[in-house]
């Protein structure tokens, strides 16, 4: 009963946010807008959600003293004392809150991402090493790609950008755009479904 | 910034630069601190700008329709009962239904139809001769309920180098983004915090 | 975790600090893509308005920071007012202290 509401919602929900884009009465129009803030609303609350489940599973690691559990006490105190300042002391400009995503929380994201340019570089090495001619072409495209966007690759030779251009507007845009159809075309299609009741992995277990 | 400042954020940054010599106490710590600080930021932004303004404001100024999505969104709430978890099912319902029925004209447009006419409209120069005889060899290795053999198969293959030489200008400019994010914090240690890069 | 991973992560490292320090002078010229955004906005008439989205995390500061930056820049020079959005929350933030930044050092707040 519970389930069959649930479908009958994203088939009523999924026909007419699809349909009303061929509709120009303004109801449609507002009715149409009127659900995507709602749908904004139930995704807010669902991150709520997520954030008290992460809260519950630390609080758990703490209580039974698993490995690592002080680590959960350092996560958990992030959690305050973000929660705290941006509640009771605003989000502006100034504030604490601000201060701590300015000088900690960027900052270590970024670290955390550029670490990747570590990684990237050793995956490279290996990439050079496999050699196939997929691996070279790949390789070759990247490291032309790489010398156009970068004044190394203008003093080396004026040629150089522009086969980097041409790389990127030619047969890298075919691929991309062969890509994006596909991705399209199977999305249009998994709307389909689930729109007509057949995809129900979102209702959970099946 | 003061000196206390940086260091604060320099000793951060450096405790994760700590895992490239292997899993550590200092990374952990780091670690941890930083996915804390970002769930609070998170809850703090989403409760104070899309929960308070867009449905809890609308309620108190009496305004009847804001009542539906409060009232779904107190239905996902239930997720962390249990027993009524069940119930989230229908207001998740909205958001995968609504989400699949925008996507329909949205995704055919701009990801298939604009596409299949920039390359249709494209063939007036060489290189857009080459573009049309791109898309469609890497269309061909998408088709999974042929076998990939003859010419059909020549065109697959041809179609796996087109998407190769993608592959390596999409790996190049990742390369060239996380570098970019490598300099930025080694200006901010060398240069904000240590002092010894010449401006 | 092999030794020759760390002595690929030690050049990356090494060669990274070296190139900030001696600063290797090669020239630089501006692409035909930039030049484009500069000539567009350039185009525009006072009146108009420049939407810029910050799409990004914090974490891409250091690389979309500088780009934002400039085109924020060009179009105060210009007198074209600026409205920034964004549809991350971190870039909410990110966006919001950019644009008031370089409004300051423009001497327009």
């Amino acid at each position: 009963m519970r389930d069959r509401l649930a479908i009958i919602t994203a088939t009523l929900a999924g026909a007419f946010m699809a349909l009303q884009y061929f509709v120009t009465l303004p109801v449609a129009n507002s009715a149409y807008r009127a659900i995507l803030s709602w749908m904004q609303i139930i995704a807010a609350f669902a991150i709520v959600v997520g954030v008290f489940g992460v809260i519950r599973l630390h609080l758990e690691r703490i209580g039974r003293k698993r490995a690592g559990w002080l680590y959960s006490v350092t996560l958990l105190a992030g959690v305050l004392v973000m929660s705290i300042l941006g509640f009771a002391g605003g989000i502006d400009r100034g504030t604490s809150f601000q201060w701590i995503f300015d000088h900690w929380q960027a900052p270590m994201q970024s670290t955390v991402f550029s670490l990747l340019a570590f990684y990237i570089a050793s995956a490279a090495y290996r990439g050079f090493r496999a050699r196939s001619g997929e691996s070279v072409i790949l390789v070759l495209a990247a490291i032309i790609v790489m010398l156009g966007r970068v004044p190394l690759g203008e003093w080396l030779s004026p040629i150089v950008p522009n086969v980097s251009d041409w790389i990127l507007n030619v047969p890298a845009l075919a691929a991309k755009r062969a890509i994006l159809i596909g991705i399209g075309l199977g999305m249009v299609a998994t709307s389909l479904k689930v729109i007509a009741g057949l995809e129900r992995t979102y209702l959970g277990g099946r | 910034m003061s000196l206390l400042e940086t260091t604060t954020t320099a000793l951060l940054t450096l405790a994760i630069y700590s895992f490239l010599a292997g899993d550590n106490p200092f990374y952990k710590f780091a670690e941890h601190l930083l996915v804390g600080l970002t769930i609070g930021y998170t809850l703090v932004i989403t409760l104070k700008s899309v929960i308070w303004p867009q449905a809890i404001i609308p309620m108190t100024r009496g305004e009847m329709p804001s009542l539906v999505p409060l009232l779904l969104g107190c239905l996902i709430l239930l997720r962390l009962v249990p027993r009524w978890a069940g119930w989230s099912r229908i207001s998740l319902a909205l958001v995968v239904g609504g989400g699949a029925g925008v996507a329909i004209p949205a995704m055919l447009k701009a990801r298939v139809l604009d596409q299949m006419a920039a390359t249709a409209n494209g063939v007036t120069s060489w290189a857009g001769w080459i573009i049309l005889i791109g898309v469609l060899a890497t269309l061909t290795y998408f088709v999974f309920t042929r076998a990939h053999r003859g010419a059909w198969g020549t065109s697959a293959r041809i179609g796996r180098y087109f998407m190769m030489v993608f592959f390596g200008a999409t790996f190049a400019y990742t390369v060239m983004s996380r570098v970019a994010l490598l300099i930025g914090r080694l200006e901010f240690l060398m240069g904000d915090w240590l002092g010894i890069l010449r401006s | 975790m092999g030794p020759s991973r760390r002595w690929i992560f030690a050049v990356v490292g090494v060669v990274a600090v070296a190139a900030m320090i001696f600063r290797p002078g090669f020239p630089l010229s501006v692409g035909k893509e930039t030049r484009h955004v500069f000539d567009l906005i350039g185009s525009l008439d006072s009146s108009s308005i420049v939407m810029i989205s910050f799409d990004h995390e914090a974490s891409s500061l250091p690389e979309v920071g500088p780009l934002g930056s400039a085109i924020v820049d060009h179009c105060f020079r210009e007198g074209i007012r600026v409205v920034g959005l964004a549809l991350f929350s971190e870039g909410t933030a990110a966006g919001y202290e950019l644009i008031n930044r370089r409004a300051r050092a423009a001497g327009k707040s």
